[in-house]
């Protein structure tokens, strides 16, 4: 053995370990555990949900899936902040949404959301019936309240080791700071068990390992606004809920360098998908006597 | 000298010593006296209030690690504890051994015990108060051992002692001369009574502090253990123990309860609470692991346990199933299992599912959040009404709902403008009313507050809210005006 192959084995054992942490999921899904699982999934999907990309959930919009290697998000941990300056709470419905879609292609999956008890007491806790519009089965989620800000993240790693969550979602405090380690290891257990993980943070992390970063705002109502003006109507009612998303990073980019965007989207609780918003109001509703039970009682 | 301890309470009228420990008694002071005679006589004593609330959950304490000897125990307040021992002394190594390692245990326990052992508890009862040292009472023997003993170890009332004494009847032996007719004619039928119980001869039945549940496992330690490993281990036995027993009956544990006895007494409980019934040795074991992580105080092992002991408390059926061969993990039991690992750390509030109230009208009542291991799975829902436009129901909802300051249409319009957390929002789209009834027939209050008018407001940002009015514009006082959720 000389002395040049004797230098060079640790740095490339060095390699490989990076590869192996790095590594996509459709690089590596062979026949194993993963693809079985794979095809199970696949099989179960729902009508209305198309199934494309196994190495993700497609959003249900092209010009945001073609950002994506796969044409969809990719498993692992995911970054949701308020944009500068504006509500928190969107940035907390579009992890949702993204739970609602992800639950909706496995029919057995399963769904946790950890709060901490500061978080909660400022923007308030959450609202089965509010989930449900979203499309959010709530009888397949648990929701976990911390007191201390950290055990927030310890609950988040034991939930995506143990492969018993296919959604994760933890709203952490401004404080909190996630470690590059730690989002390595949110990263590795959500990719091998094929499940979603979500950070809602009121600032984005300085030093994390996320497969992609969002700034999230509430979007007006324009549409709703500008038909109503046409129309002469005093007041617009509200339409679908609208959502500004701004992809501040994208680590499984289609194209080489990272595509990033912002598009102005509109969540449909009905399919479970995002779409673009509509120049006509979609819900006119009646008047509250006109509703069925349910949404009166 | 070290000055003693007294302690005072109100009695007839003045303050006045109710306890005293021995080096205060030596410096002259006895129970009874007034608080200004004590201090006249021995000013260094330092007296205490006597807070008999306190004394008699430290005597609750004491029943409780008695608990290793007998679970028929009995609380006799305000200053005894009863021990059936009946068949139960030779496992101690016989009542002089078990006597003595009862002393030992409450002498490290900071208190001073007089021990009796007897036929019945009146007769135990009479001769832990009048004799000074511990004293096992050999059995059929009770008449002899009552014949020279004042009436006060009876248990008799304070004006049947009175009595007694001036009839000049000073020694229980002195009864059996007498007639009994004439004895309960004057002095009623409860003097008999005591007597016969301490001597055997009327049935004097223990008021047992707790029953036994069955689903128990339980070691005895040679050595005491302290290290989290060992205890670790030994639960692990324990529910292997309990396991077998329940899997032989089809039964799983929803809730179990591990008592540590710690050496010098202290007896440490930790329950935990599972979603589904459980007797897997490994999934029990991983349960109090993390309960016992979760300990902000940690074990407080200090010199440590010698004893413990595993109880399933709430059981249900729990019928076994077939292993998937494919490989293919069951979803729901894979989830439960970490709900329940979570609730065991975090305590079983902390994990919670949401649940549907249908019959509650108000919406903080007709949806909320209950403990995971507490409920049971809801329904699937057969098929919820989705709104392709905007929810009709916030996501986030605030308790309780927070007062606005409103610039609204008369008479029943939604605002315009309105004040929350100091900022002033226009509104820019709206919808509603939306009328909820409160439950009126639950509480007057309820049907006070009136009905609710519920609005979705989206302001110039685009942030949505949910507010609702209180009362009517027509009505005497004005309405009031809360935001109560927040949509996305």
């Amino acid at each position: 053995m000389d002395d040049g192959s004797l230098a060079e084995d640790p740095l490339d054992r060095l390699r490989r370990q990076i590869g192996a942490l790095e590594r996509t999921r459709s690089a590596t899904a062979g026949p194993g555990v993963g693809a079985a699982r794979r095809l199970r999934a696949d099989g179960r999907a729902t009508a209305q949900v198309p199934v494309e990309g196994a190495s993700g959930v497609p959003l249900g919009l092209g010009q945001i899936d073609g950002c994506f290697q796969g044409g969809g998000l990719p498993f692992g941990l995911h970054e949701a902040t308020p944009v500068d300056g504006a509500a928190p709470a969107p940035a907390m419905g579009f992890a949702l949404m993204l739970m609602a879609r992800t639950l909706a292609r496995r029919r057995e999956g399963r769904g946790l959301i950890v709060q901490s008890a500061g978080a909660e007491r400022e923007g308030g806790g959450l609202y089965g019936p509010g989930l449900a519009a979203l499309g959010l089965d709530t009888s397949r989620l648990a929701l976990v309240r911390v007191r201390r800000p950290a055990d927030a993240l310890q609950v988040l790693d034991e939930a995506l080791r143990s492969g018993a969550v296919t959604a994760a979602i933890a709203e952490v405090e401004a404080g909190e700071q996630i470690s590059l380690a730690a989002s390595q290891r949110f990263n590795f257990w959500a990719q091998d068990h094929e499940s979603m993980a979500f950070i809602v943070a009121l600032k984005p992390s300085g030093n994390s390992a996320a497969m992609t970063r969002w700034q999230v705002a509430a979007a007006p109502s324009e549409g709703a606004v500008a038909w109503a003006r046409r129309r002469g109507l005093r007041r617009p009612r509200l339409g679908g809920a609208g959502l500004e998303l701004v992809l501040r990073r994208n680590r499984r980019s289609a194209a080489g360098g990272g595509l990033l965007g912002r598009w102005i989207v509109e969540w449909d609780g009905e399919d479970c998908c995002f779409r673009t918003p509509e120049a006509l109001p979609a819900s006119v509703a009646g008047t509250a006597g006109h509703r069925p039970d349910a949404a009166v009682a | 000298m070290v000055p003693g301890l007294g302690l005072v309470a109100r009695s007839r009228g003045a303050l006045r010593l109710t306890a005293v420990d021995a080096r205060a008694e030596a410096a002259g002071l006895h129970p009874g006296l007034s608080l200004a005679d004590a201090r006249a006589r021995c000013p260094e004593v330092q007296l205490l209030e006597a807070d008999p609330v306190a004394d008699s959950r430290a005597l609750g304490r004491l029943a409780e690690a008695c608990r290793r000897y007998t679970p028929a125990l009995a609380v006799d307040a305000p200053d005894g504890i009863v021990l059936d021992m009946t068949g139960g002394a030779h496992l101690f190594g016989g009542e002089v051994a078990l006597m003595a390692d009862l002393r030992a245990r409450v002498v490290r326990a900071g208190f001073t015990p007089r021990l009796a052992m007897a036929d019945t508890p009146g007769l135990a009862w009479a001769l832990a108060r009048v004799r000074a040292e511990d004293f096992a009472a050999p059995v059929g023997a009770g008449a002899e051992l009552l014949a020279p003993l004042g009436f006060a170890a009876l248990r008799l009332a304070p004006d049947q002692l009175a009595l007694l004494h001036r009839l000049g009847l000073r020694r229980i032996g002195q009864l059996s001369s007498l007639p009994r007719a004439a004895l309960v004619r004057r002095l009623g039928r409860s003097l008999l009574d005591r007597l016969d119980e301490a001597l055997g001869q009327r049935a004097s039945p223990l008021v047992t502090a707790l029953e036994v549940p069955p689903w128990r496992a339980e070691r005895r330690l040679m050595d005491p253990i302290w290290l989290e490993d060992h205890v670790l281990s030994v639960i692990a036995d324990l529910a292997g123990d309990l396991g077998t027993r329940l899997e032989a009956a089809g039964l799983g544990a929803r809730r179990l309860v591990l008592e540590l006895y710690r050496v010098d007494g202290a007896v440490r409980r930790l329950q935990v609470a599972t979603s589904r019934p459980v007797r897997d040795r490994a999934r029990i074991a991983a349960l109090f692991r993390e309960r016992l992580a979760g300990l902000n105080e940690g074990l407080e092992a200090d010199f440590g346990f010698d004893q413990l002991r595993l109880t399933g408390l709430l059981l249900q059926p729990l019928v076994p199933r077939a292993m998937q061969l494919t490989g293919e993990t069951d979803g729901e039991a894979d989830f439960a299992a970490l709900a329940d690992r979570l609730a065991a750390r975090l305590g079983p509030d902390a994990v919670r599912r949401f649940t549907d109230h249908p019959e509650r009208r108000l919406p903080e009542e007709g949806a909320t959040l209950e403990p995971y291991v507490h409920t049971r799975a809801p329904p699937a829902p057969a098929d919820t009404a989705h709104f392709a436009g905007a929810p009709l129901r916030p996501l986030r909802l605030l308790q309780p709902p927070q007062p606005i300051e409103v610039l609204a249409e008369l008479p029943d319009g939604p605002p315009e403008r309105f004040r929350w957390r100091r900022v002033a929002r226009r509104v820019v789209c709206a919808e509603g009313p939306e009328r909820i009834e409160p439950e009126w027939w639950r509480s007057p209050a309820v049907a006070e507050a009136g009905p609710r008018d519920y609005y979705r407001l989206e302001d110039e940002k685009g942030c949505r809210y949910w507010v609702f009015r209180q009362g009517l514009y027509t009505d005497a006082t004005p309405p009031r005006w809360y935001v109560q959720g927040l949509f996305s």
